[in-house]
């Protein structure tokens, strides 16, 4: 420790104010200068020695240590006082509008009003463009921020910033370049238009930058570090960016390709690497003009796009999904920020036979099925007024697919116009589609046509849904016998919708009631049984949409033991007579050979293992064949009489099937054929799930059942409701039959391979028209007129199917049924009826819930004379 | 004419003491006393402690260099100073500068010798 005398410390106060003001304005810290030269001078002490410094030792240490000399401060001077290039204000403004402001305002107004995505082509799709994009406003912004500050501390970094906006501003310049003309003309010619030109004045606005960038710190024309690393990191990043779109859409062009060898290449690439949401959008096309300006669809597919229609082909084949079955993509269009596509896409299946996309806008309203079963005859009768709600500003097309239950047909379809219900004419397919198209389309009226779409299956469209939150009410009734799973109990199903181009919300309920003189019993929670009159069981209840399609709230229902034979007027025909139906038990059916054909779609995984354990139930003498429906058809077996060990190998096999994307069936349906077709009494199980896109031409197979139209049954087992474009095709072909579905997958395979044993046979309800009413015996009961509809539909299909098409017609359109041969169309006036040569129903004769028994219809009439008669006896 | 090579040699000396004191704290920390001497000790550089205890002030103040105080069982405190991040891009500046500096200043633009 040193001390200091007093002395000492007085000539240090002298010596330390004299420097003390230049120190407090050189930039340094004056207190710490003195306190550091003081602890400089206790270390010379020490060095020394010295214990104690007094007045002559500090004079003399502060004699070596020279005078206190504050070093000029080194700060940032005026530029003309560094003799560096100056960026001037006026070049200055210049690089800030074309290099910051213009691209900064270019991607503002595209993100906000998506103008160039909705007329030509999308330049920022993903978030990575939008950050790249952004990247050169920012970079160039700090690049001349630090320029005009003549920091030079960040040079280098900037000098990366600046290459890698260089390479950004390179790629949306080529991008833009087919819009380079058209921008400039408007430049001239209107001015406006430096939205497209923005990327090519980016581009020369940040070479410019970069030159100053290069003179930055040094004054001098220094080489600036990172320049082609920069634009080789950009072209990376766009790469990276471009990357989803540049594989999908070079595997889509594969996946189209005539070559079979690269159609499954490009398709294995799709399911493996391939983005949806860029598959979805070539889904929904675009125009002609901005396919053309896509340079870099050009550049990355070398070529024009795929069309719409095969994109949405190939989605169905990647996803197992058709692409109407998701939300549509969400792009930026110039009619707001992130709409969906489909609001603007015109609804090009309108008036068509498909129910094609979501329709924006669009939705149910309300829907109310009411149901009547005749336990004695086991039919049913079910009546849907459904409700369609369009809150678009244009009106709509409401198209439905719907389901019926097994054996059913449309015997009813009204339309309320202000207020009235309109009854349908029934007439020949073609002439009801016909009146259909003419008046919907062309003259925007009012009318509503119902057709079929394979078995059990019916088309329903109406038009116009009126816009602004217009309604549109419909009614169908619907007649089928129920399937009997005991010889005294049947089970009824609900019509349900397949397919549909109009909204459900989630929290939509059907409003559900079904009524039968014998009992009932739902089959699950989401129904409650309620008694409304003495002798009357009813179930009711409010379901959900899904619960609907997937039969969940099924009904039980008791079959009266005694009864065995039905019968009922027949009013409809010509000749009279009368329609008698007998139960009778059949022998079932046996084939010799089985031909399961299993479906390869994606929604077929989770089947794979009820089909395994199904496989058990196969008759244990018919020969088994089973077929993989994968991109091509794979015979897994050939047809052979399988042992038990044989038969765990095929459970071990079908377990362990993968299931990937959408499979075209029908090539394994036609192979399937071919295994069957030399044996008279076979059958292709065809286990699938639904099939939303004909994927290829089923005429071949369509031939072979034309010119065999009692061919090789086929058991048609859909694992999940939805649409069935293959089954569509068979519409009318007697052979092909669907496979109610009741409980799991499982159990009703189970079931159908039960059947087939010799020792079980099967309660049918044969129909028969014959002449003479049948005579009074026990066991014999009166039915409802649906009898009748029911032997007329059945006849109808077996006229359509003999192609004898007019006398099918005829009878479908007496008995006011939709069958193959037949539609039936609701048209706003008579005059249009009569315009097309059609004849709507007469309401008093349609079927109604509860429907009247000829007794009662006959009383009705008589009632009816009797007043007439008093009135103009009265008059 | 050594008038004003002696001016210009200050000249250069005071551009060049920024210079100095980072490349010495460059290749490691150093404690003030040791430092000065060290910077004292540079031939043809002229400086005396007076002149260096106000520019590492400076230094520190601007950012460039960081300090810290240690007690030293030999004497006083010891003021450890040593370079920042900042300071060391600084130096990597300065020295690329010089460089290219010397390189355009010394620079013989007319190798052949003729005007």
């Amino acid at each position: 420790m040193i001390t200091w005398t007093p002395a000492a410390r007085a000539e240090w106060e002298r010596f330390v104010a004299r420097p003390r003001p230049d120190l407090a304005t050189s930039g340094a810290d004056a207190l710490e200068v003195l306190e550091d030269l003081r602890r400089h001078v206790e270390f010379e002490a020490a060095t020394a020695g010295l214990q104690t410094l007094t007045a002559e030792d500090v004079r003399r240490l502060l004699t070596r240590l020279g005078p206190v000399e504050p070093a000029p401060e080194i700060t940032t001077p005026a530029p003309s006082a560094r003799g560096e290039p100056s960026l001037r204000r006026a070049p200055a403004l210049w690089l800030a509008l074309l290099g910051v402001v213009l691209p900064a305002l270019t991607l503002l107004i595209e993100l906000t009003t998506g103008m160039c995505a909705a007329t030509f082509f999308d330049p920022v799709p993903t978030l990575g463009h939008v950050l790249l994009a952004a990247f050169v406003p920012v970079a160039n912004g700090v690049a001349l921020y630090t320029i005009l500050r003549r920091d030079a501390r960040r040079r280098t970094a900037l000098s990366w910033a600046n290459a890698f906006a260089l390479g950004v501003t390179l790629f949306y310049a080529t991008l833009f370049l087919p819009l380079l003309l058209p921008g400039l003309l408007t430049v001239v010619f209107f001015g406006w238009g430096l939205l497209p030109l923005s990327p090519l004045l980016a581009v020369v606005a940040t070479l410019f930058i970069r030159n100053h960038l290069r003179r930055l710190g040094t004054g001098l024309d220094d080489p600036l570090p990172g320049g082609w690393r920069g634009l080789a990191l950009a072209a990376l990043a766009v790469a990276l960016a471009e990357a989803p779109s540049w594989i999908t859409r070079s595997a889509l062009r594969l996946a189209v390709s005539d070559v079979p060898a690269e159609q499954r290449r490009g398709l294995a690439w799709l399911r493996a690497l391939g983005d949806t949401d860029i598959l979805l959008r070539e889904c929904y096309g675009r125009t002609r003009g901005a396919q053309e300006m896509d340079l870099v669809a050009w550049l990355i597919t070398g070529g024009p796009r795929v069309t719409p229609e095969r994109a949405r082909e190939v989605y169905y084949r990647v996803t197992g999904t058709p692409f109407n079955a998701v939300p549509a993509p969400r792009v930026r269009t110039a009619r707001g920020a992130f709409a969906a596509l489909n609001e603007w896409t015109w609804d090009t299946d309108q008036g068509g036979e498909q129910v094609g996309g979501r329709v924006k806008g669009l939705s149910l309203h309300a829907s109310r099925l009411d149901a009547v079963v005749e336990p004695d005859a086991v039919v049913a009768y079910w009546e849907w007024v459904l409700e369609f709600r369009n809150s678009s500003a244009q009106a709509r097309e409401a198209r439905a697919q719907i389901l019926l239950p097994p054996g059913g047909v449309v015997s009813r379809l009204t339309l309320w116009v202000n207020g009235e219900e309109r009854e349908a004419a029934f007439a020949g397919r073609a002439q009801t589609r016909q009146a259909y198209q003419e008046v919907a389309i062309r003259q925007r009226r009012d009318p509503v046509l119902v057709t079929t779409a394979g078995p059990d299956r019916v088309l329903m469209q109406c038009f116009p849904v009126p816009a602004d939150g217009g309604l549109m009410r419909v009614r169908l009734g619907v007649t089928a016998p129920l399937p009997l799973t005991a010889a005294d109990a049947a089970t009824l199903r609900w019509p349900c919708f397949a397919e549909r181009n109009f909204t459900i919300a989630e929290d939509f309920r059907h409003a559900l009631w079904v009524e039968s003189p014998g009992e009932l019993r739902p089959l699950g929670p989401e129904l409650r049984a309620e008694q409304p009159r003495p002798g009357f069981a009813a179930a009711r209840g409010q379901v959900r949409e899904d619960a609907l399609a997937n039969g969940v709230c099924q009904v039980r229902l008791a079959r009266p033991a005694g009864v065995n034979r039905v019968w009922t007027a027949d009013s409809r025909s010509d000749r009279g007579g009368y329609v008698t139906g007998t139960f009778t038990a059949t022998r079932p059916f046996q084939p010799s050979r089985v031909v399961l054909v299993l479906d390869g779609s994606r929604p077929m995984a989770s089947a794979w293992p009820d089909v395994a354990t199904a496989l058990d139930g196969l008759p244990a003498n018919s020969e088994i064949a089973l077929l993989f429906a994968g991109d091509e058809p794979t015979v897994l077996a050939d047809a052979a009489v399988l042992d038990a060990t044989q038969r765990t190998a095929l459970r071990s096999q079908v377990a362990a099937l993968r299931a990937a994307g959408g499979r075209d069936n029908v090539p394994a349906l036609m192979r399937a054929w071919e295994l069957v077709a030399e044996k008279p009494d076979a059958a292709i199980v065809w286990v699938h799930a639904a099939q939303p896109v004909l994927l290829s031409s089923a005429e071949a197979l369509i031939q072979a059942y034309g010119r065999r139209s009692r061919g090789p049954r086929v058991f048609s087992v859909q694992t999940k409701p939805g649409p069935n474009r293959v089954l569509e095709q068979f519409d009318g072909i007697p052979a092909v039959q669907s496979v109610t579905r009741r409980g799991s997958l499982a159990e009703d395979l189970r079931q159908l391979f039960q059947g087939w044993s010799a020792d079980q046979a099967t309660l049918r309800l044969e129909l028969e028209h014959v002449n003479e009413q049948p005579v009074a015996e026990p066991g014999l009961r009166e039915a409802s007129p649906h009898l009748a509809r029911l032997w007329a539909s059945a006849e109808a299909r077996r006229l359509h199917a003999a192609k004898k098409t007019e006398a099918a017609v005829r009878l479908a359109a007496a008995y006011q049924l939709v069958t193959p041969a037949s539609g039936a169309v609701v048209l706003e006036t008579q005059e249009q009826y009569d315009r097309h040569g059609l004849q709507p129903a007469d309401p008093m004769m349609v079927p109604a819930i509860p429907e009247p028994r000829t007794a009662s219809l006959l009383i009705c009439a008589a009632a009816v004379w009797l007043l007439l008669k008093r009135r103009r006896h009265t008059a | 004419m050594n008038d004003y090579f002696d001016n210009w040699t200050v000249q250069v000396r005071k551009g060049l003491l920024d210079l100095c004191v980072l490349q010495a704290l460059a290749e490691r920390e150093q404690y003030g006393y040791e430092l000065v001497k060290h910077l004292v000790a540079l031939p043809g550089m002229g400086v005396t402690e007076g002149t260096l205890y106000p520019l590492l002030s400076r230094l520190r103040v601007q950012g460039l260099v960081r300090t810290r105080l240690e007690e030293s069982p030999e004497g006083p405190a010891r003021k450890y100073y040593a370079l920042t991040e900042e300071g060391r891009r600084a130096l990597v500046l300065m020295k690329a500068y010089l460089e290219k500096l010397n390189a355009v200043a010394t620079r013989d633009r007319n190798p052949g010798g003729r005007p």
